[in-house]
């Protein structure tokens, strides 16, 4: 590893004890190399600490460490720098204090100064940044300028891609990490090297399940959590429209005026029969609507969005919408707990019964289950009953536990008891209560979704009920998460930054470019099941950029959607930040400016373009075939988009023989990046078989992409590298076989995380994973 | 409450019944490098039950050189350092007087400035990593001259061992000095690090004989390996967790279960049905099922039974006289084409049809049948009832010695070890597979069914109904399995005569488990390491010192079979080095690592000590010299790879200084490394999931690699 010949350690300066293996093994240069070199750490968790306490004590002296966390209970089975005591502080403060402790003392003053790298001589120090990695001010480009080299120990796909973006920017190799369970990967990205970014391979998308499989036809459990997260978003998120179950104004508002005229005051109970009527009846109303406007899936107005709306006002999430209109918003007459208790709970009752009698009675009137062999069959009035306290709620007896599984009844008990709970913090104006978006660490949330969940699980008939710690599982898209994995990986990513270290020093001795990083550096996949070779561990050659990654390599990214119906708005969310990962976007049409972001730039300016369909912006408007240039100084990047136009949506899934139908998907979902490669992967799957590897997974990646929902996505339990599974001899053969990955099939993929763990590179689906042994099967 | 438990994220890999197993363990660990402080690190973190940590005292410099040991103090301190409270000020220097706080045994013999042994150091910061583990420590006066057996033997008594009455004070005491007072684990895993043969071998020979996995990790410069061996008689894996697993869904079987021939007869031929919704929502098994009767009866001829196909291949055993003739299915290349054309032609537009285009991507289903592999059938020989009673009947020592390796060639006269005992653990998973045996047997080689079916497009109803029916004939199978168990638990019971079973009936958790993952059960069975090295290194004196005190090993037939098992495995990853750098192929890193050990076993020390020139020179030209003998003595000198590579004397002594250079270094980013995969291989052992490395896991720091080889 070293060209140091064996040579005698006489001669050589002193050094800790503790270094002198580092020194025997690397080199007296290499060493005082480490010494010097300051190291960015990206990231104080699980692979965070491990790395901090490699570093430490390698030797290395000056690290930085940024971290946006705190430490939670949960991060104790492996982030070992951390106790008990510790939770609730920031984590890269508790963890850099930790590792400063383990640094060995500097080295005696040598006797003859050899070279002037005396700064290894200096106080160590490991400083921690308490903040978000996407804060420009702080974390930029002069920022990570500083640092040899940074190491990313991160748990999410935004802030992995920003780090390597800025990184790309400076021009700082990183060295990239991540696990899931037994799997781990390793990488090194460098710009000067002309290496793979991390943009350049598509990340696993997130399982995705078609609107109607969640609002009408769910078949396994976890359809019915994902129903149940966006209920709790009906329930209490922000804005109600965002929810996959809200149900347009329209009906709505004739809904409203019914209650109107109906309900006087009165109690909840009598009004229940006849809710359920009165709303059947907008029900067949509806149907008529929706064959003329057609968007819903379901179809017909709302059976339960009046209810909702009520609930929302009561539970003082909403302002009451039109005081006065119904008699349970009466959030004004400044109740008692006690009669918020019995408002919530007789409110509760009626918003389950019109989800799982009303609701469910409609859509089996509409004829939605009309093939079934067993139709849904909706709660009894008894069940719903349980809303009124009859039942203890499951979460408060004695001697519950995660792991059991709730009857209906205890179910229908929870969810009330979740309201009310709700409802009596809104009333002590507790502002954190409830938290506006689902969190699975948040116990009323958790409580209320696995009920949800389970309740239309029984409705359905589908197995099995979740206990509350399935649920999470599922809801949370929880990675395992293990101190074994996270120990190899981080030893791994040590070992490639003297690799990085080293080649900086040929260049600092003997001159040169650099950007040498390809020779000395490996992919690294840590393996569950040894290849042919007996190989568990699978170094790799640093991959070549995909000339198609408009990240390093500036290609242009064709974009199709509606171009009369997107807002400048809604194409800078949706698209342009959120898919696109851009932090303060300038946005040019030809020459002319349309929108700036930035600090220094008033947001007023562009203010009356935002609203702008995109045909209708200045410079020429972004109507079909029209380029749009993006540009990200923050990330030192710039895009082109090219724009064509598209305005028929079909919904694959919910196909009628071939008529065009429209999706129901909300026009932000509506678009395509990267459209013309899709319709190829699609239409010719034979010809992708002839792409390489990488064209054929980018091209897959395409095709699920746009399709990617909002945070729906599920674990998988098993995932396998990318072309290792097998040989990695024979990649001809894997990329065939993943060249079949047609739409359909990517889009049945449950590709494992997205969101949290980092092996993603390293592994398509199970699907593939098979592929090799088919083929023997097959032939 | 779930959200408080720190356990969280790996209950969702292992599960409450692995966390379980972590739980009831006791991990002892030989020697406190850095490696192995790594390897418990990791196992504490999770919760293991309880650590036992054992070192020589400090002022034994036999075993490593001084400097070595000062060095390794020294990291192990600064790496624990932070697992002692942040509030408290770091120890004024390395190595002193950390105050052990469950210490009573060591470091106040008389009022000497030594501080406590490394073994309670360790061990007490370890356990602040986690307060659920217990941690015990205990230094001997030197680990070689140590009684593994009876240690072991004390260890395995569910009593703890009496606290050496005051002895706690005279740690040169080679018993034990635990500092705490339960002591109850139910299993024990050694874990030896960076010791020398005098050390672990005498180790591995007690780890065999009492039925205790052995895990042996080693660092060296950057280079590190991890040797597993399995306890007596194998190391039994239901959850073997394959990294893809078919869909268990029983298409082909004949006939097939009556659930989904109902859920069949109930279906109407898609060929009739013209309303496009219902076309594209039957679940692609109805598709694949009618399509399979219209191959049938395209190839037969009528629907019954198939009288033409006798000719040649019915592959599988002949069909129990229960099941009448078999229909057969698509087996042949040309069969399989002709089965997805048939499936093409029933779909009327495959852009659409999403069902009948899942049915072409999954049809080989149809012909990937699900009757048990060969993999699970070597698991089935191993086990017979015979040996199964005998061993689950009998409590006290073994007298026949005919439960060694619980079946195998019956008859044959083996070995007897003398107190080894099937570990309860063993025949518990004999039970059930005896249970599957007979379940077998009865079902024409159809394991009980998995009962879960793959996400497909469908509508609910259907699709609802179909899992329906596999669950059904799941819990039917289940309880099959169940009764079968009991009946055999009835037997020995009949066989006791009134003696003590030494097993229970499983719970239902238990079978459901075992059910679900019948198609992929697995024993693992590694070659004892003292076997390996004496066969490997007869001129050892170590070795040579071991085979006399020791009853021939070499007369179990199972450890000759791993043997030459082993060898033709080596001999064929020879053929495939590393593709791109052959040197940096593990292999060679693994035979100079183990020169370096026979070089300390020559002289006491590591090679590379003395720093001259030609002391160096003339220690790596040893080492090669030991390195060609060690690729003898395994038979490889005649592989053109190791040829190439190492008998060739400027590439062999090319490697050998590189290791000479190291100088018994340890690199504490490798130990994280080597401990990480030891810990990771130590929970697979403990938690009977997954499948552990068979035997050795050589990892390459210099080109960051790693290999499994059996030496």
């Amino acid at each position: 590893m070293t060209d140091d010949a064996i040579t005698s350690n006489d001669d050589l300066p002193p050094c800790p004890p503790i270094l002198l293996g580092i020194r025997a093994a690397l080199g007296q240069s290499l060493l005082e190399e480490i010494l010097s070199s300051k190291i960015l750490l990206i990231g104080s968790g699980g692979i965070g600490c491990e790395l901090l306490k490699n570093l430490a004590l390698s030797g290395f002296r000056h690290v930085e460490v940024v971290d946006l966390d705190t430490i939670d209970v949960s991060n104790l089975n492996r982030q070992f720098l951390f106790r008990s005591v510790h939770v609730g502080m920031p984590k890269c403060v508790v963890a850099s204090e930790a590792a400063l402790r383990m640094v060995p003392p500097p080295p005696p003053p040598p006797s003859p100064p050899p070279t002037p790298t005396t700064r290894s001589s200096q106080a160590a120090a490991y400083l921690p940044h308490h903040g978000n990695v996407f804060d420009n001010s702080r974390f930029n480009v002069p920022f990570f300028q500083k640092f040899a080299l940074v190491l990313n120990a991160l748990d999410n796909v935004a802030a992995r891609r920003r780090v390597n973006r800025l990184c790309l920017a400076s021009d700082v190799p990183l060295i990239e990490a991540g696990t899931a369970g037994y799997l781990g990967q390793v990488t090194v990205i460098d710009r000067r090297s002309g290496t793979e970014c991390y943009e350049c391979q598509p990340k696993p998308t997130q399982k995705v399940y078609p609107i109607c499989t969640i609002r009408s036809t769910p078949s396994q459990p976890v359809h019915c959590v994902v129903w149940a997260k966006e209920l709790y978003r009906l329930c209490f998120g922000p804005k109600v429209e965002d929810s996959m179950l809200y149900e347009d104004e329209e009906g709505l508002r004739e809904r409203r005026e019914g209650d109107d005229d109906g309900d006087g005051d009165g109690d909840g109970d009598e009004k229940k029969d006849d809710d359920g009527r009165r709303t059947t009846t907008t029900g067949d109303e509806g149907s008529a609507d929706v064959a003329a406007g057609g968007a819903k899936g379901g179809g017909g107005s709302s059976a339960y969005m009046g209810a909702m709306t009520d609930l929302r006002s009561l539970l003082g999430v909403d302002p009451a919408s039109s005081p006065g209109s119904s008699s349970s918003s009466s959030s004004s007459t400044s109740p008692t707990p006690y009669d918020v208790a019995s408002a919530v709970r007789s409110k509760a009752r009626e918003v389950i019964s019109a989800l799982f009698v009303t609701e469910i009675e409609k859509q089996i009137g509409m004829g939605t289950y009309r093939t079934a062999d067993r139709a849904p069959e909706p709660l009894s009035s008894s069940d719903v009953d349980s809303c009124r306290d009859v039942v203890p709620s499951p979460t408060m007896r004695d001697g519950c536990a995660p792991t059991d599984v709730w009857s209906v009844r205890e179910c229908v008990a929870e969810i009330a008891s979740c309201l009310v709970e709700v409802a009596e913090n809104a009333i002590a104006q507790d502002p954190t209560f409830p938290l506006p978006e689902f969190d699975k660490d948040d116990d009323v949330a958790m409580r209320f979704v696995t009920a949800a969940s389970n309740l239309r699980s029984y409705v359905f008939g589908i197995e099995p009920i979740q206990s509350m710690y399935d649920a999470k599982g599922m809801a949370g898209n929880i990675i395992p998460a293990i101190a074994t994995t996270n120990a190899i990986v981080a030893g791994l990513q040590v070992l490639q930054v003297f690799h990085v270290l080293r080649a900086q020093l040929d260049v600092k001795k003997n001159g040169g470019e650099g950007g040498k990083l390809k020779e000395c550096c490996r992919y690294i996949y840590c393996l569950r099941d040894k290849t042919r070779k007996g190989y568990l561990l699978q170094p790799t050659t640093l991959p070549d950029p995909n000339p198609e990654c408009f990240v390093c390599r500036n290609a242009i990214v064709s974009l199709a959607l509606n171009t009369n119906e997107w807002t400048l708005d809604m194409l800078l969310k949706r698209v342009v930040k959120k898919e696109l990962g851009f932090a303060e976007p300038t946005v040019m049409i030809g020459e002319d400016i349309v929108y700036e972001e930035g600090e220094d730039i008033d947001p007023s300016e562009y203010a009356a373009n935002l609203a702008k369909k995109m045909v209708d912006l200045p410079g020429g408007g972004a109507g079909h075939g029209s380029v749009l240039r993006i540009e990200d100084f923050t990330q030192d990047l710039e895009v082109e988009v090219s724009v064509s136009h598209r305005d028929c949506w079909v919904d694959v899934d919910e196909e009628k023989g071939g008529e065009a139908k429209d999706d129901g998907r909300a026009e932000m979902e509506k678009f395509e990046i990267g459209g013309k490669k899709l319709v190829a992967a699609t239409a010719a799957s034979s010809d992708s078989m002839k792409g390489d590897s990488v064209s054929a997974e980018s091209d897959g990646f395409r095709a699920a992409s746009a399709n990617e929902g909002e945070d729906v996505l599920l674990v998988e339990e098993n995932y396998v590298p990318r072309g290792v599974n097998e040989d990695s001899k024979m990649p001809a053969q894997t990329s065939s076989e993943h060249g079949n990955g047609s739409k359909e099939q990517l889009k049945k993929r449950a590709f494992a995380d997205q969101a949290e763990n980092g092996a993603k590179k390293a592994k398509f689906n199970v699907e593939d994973a098979k592929k090799p042994d088919l083929s023997e099967v097959m032939s | 409450m779930a959200t408080d438990d720190k356990y969280d994220r790996q209950l969702r890999l292992w599960g409450a019944s692995g966390q379980r197993a972590l739980g009831n363990t006791l991990v002892v660990l030989v020697g406190t490098s850095a490696c192995g402080t790594e390897t418990l690190k990791n196992l504490v973190l999770p919760g293991v039950g309880s650590i036992l940590v054992v070192d020589d005292d400090d002022d034994v410099d036999g075993a490593v050189t001084t400097r070595a040991r000062t060095e390794l103090t020294d990291s192990l301190s600064k790496f624990a350092s932070p697992a002692s409270n942040f509030f408290l000020p770091p120890p004024p220097s390395s190595s002193s007087s950390r105050c052990v706080r469950n210490d009573d045994g060591d470091g106040d013999d008389g009022n000497s400035p030594r501080p406590a042994s490394n073994a309670a150091r360790v061990c007490a910061l370890l356990t602040e990593l986690n307060p659920d583990v217990v941690g015990h420590h205990l230094a001997a006066p030197s680990l070689e001259d140590l009684d593994y057996d009876s240690f072991l033997a004390t260890l395995a008594n569910d009593q703890p061992p009496p606290p050496p009455p005051s002895s706690s004070s005279s740690s040169s005491s080679s018993s034990s000095s635990f500092s705490s007072t339960t002591m109850t684990p139910r299993t024990v895993l050694v874990v030896s690090a960076d010791q020398p043969s005098t050390v672990f071998l005498p180790l591995s020979r007690a780890c065999h004989r009492r039925s205790t996995p052995l895990i042996v990790v080693r660092s060296y410069g950057l280079l590190g390996y991890v040797r597993v061996q399995t306890p007596m008689p194998y190391h039994p894996v239901i959850e073997a967790r394959p990294s893809h697993r078919l869909p268990d869904l029983r298409l082909s079987s004949w006939p097939i279960f009556d659930g989904l021939a109902d859920v069949l007869s109930s279906s109407t031929d898609l060929d009739d049905v013209t309303d496009t919704r219902d076309r594209s929502h039957a679940p692609f098994v109805v598709v694949l099922l009618q399509a399979l009767d219209k191959w049938r009866r395209r190839r037969g001829g009528g629907r019954g039974v198939g009288e033409c196909d006798d000719d040649d291949d019915d592959d599988a055993a002949a069909p129990p006289a229960n099941v009448g003739r078999r229909q057969r299915h698509p087996e042949t290349g040309a069969e399989k084409e002709e089965f997805r054309s048939i499936v093409r032609d029933m779909a009327r537009d495959l852009n659409h049809e999403m069902n009948f285009k899942e049915a072409l991507q999954e049809a080989h289903l149809i012909w990937a049948d699900g009757r048990i592999s060969e993999d699970v059938r070597a698991v089935l020989d191993r086990v017979d009832e015979g040996s199964f009673l005998r061993a689950a009947v009998k409590s006290d020592m073994d007298v026949d010695g005919g439960v060694e390796g619980g079946g195998g060639e019956a008859g044959e006269g083996r070995p007897s070890y003398g107190g080894f005992e099937i570990p309860p653990r063993v025949l518990q998973f004999q039970l059930l597979v005896l249970a599957l045996k007979r379940f077998l047997k009865a079902n024409d080689d159809y394991p009980p069914l998995e009962g879960t079916i793959p996400d497909m497009t469908s509508d609910t109803a259907r699709y609802v109904a179909l899992q329906e029916a596999y669950r059904r004939q799941a819990e039917r199978d289940r309880s099959a399995i169940r009764e079968i168990a009991k009946s055999l638990l009835d037997e020995c019971e009949r066989q006791s005569s009134g003696c003590d079973l030494r097993i229970a009936m499983p719970t239902d958790d238990e079978v459901q488990t075992f059910c679900k993952n019948s198609r992929y059960l697995r024993i693992l069975e590694t070659r004892p390491l003292f076997a390996e090295y004496e066969l490997q290194d007869p001129a050892s004196p170590v070795v040579a010192s071991l085979a006399s005190t020791l009853p021939s090993t070499s007369a179990s037939h199972n450890i000759d079979a791993i043997q030459s098992d082993a060898r033709d495995d080596l001999l064929a990853t020879t053929m495939d080095p590393h593709e791109t750098d052959p040197v940096q192929t593990p292999m060679l890193w693994w035979i100079a690592l183990r020169a370096c050990d026979a070089f300390y076993d020559r002289h006491q020390h590591y090679p590379g000590k003395h720093d001259q020139e030609l002391a160096l020179e003339a220690d790596a030209n040893e080492v090669y010299w030991c390195m060609v003998q060690i690729a003898g003595s395994m038979g490889l000198t005649e592989s053109d790879f190791i040829k190439e590579h190492l008998l060739d004397r400027v590439r062999g002594k090319d490697l050998a200084r590189e290791v000479v250079r190291y100088d018994e270094a340890e690199i504490h980013n490798i130990a994280a490394v080597v401990g990480g995969v030891a810990s990771q291989e130590a929970v697979k052992l403990i938690t009977g999931q997954y499948v552990p490395v068979d035997d050795t896991y050589v990892y390459n720091g210099i080109a960051s690699t790693a290999g499994v080889y059996r030496f």
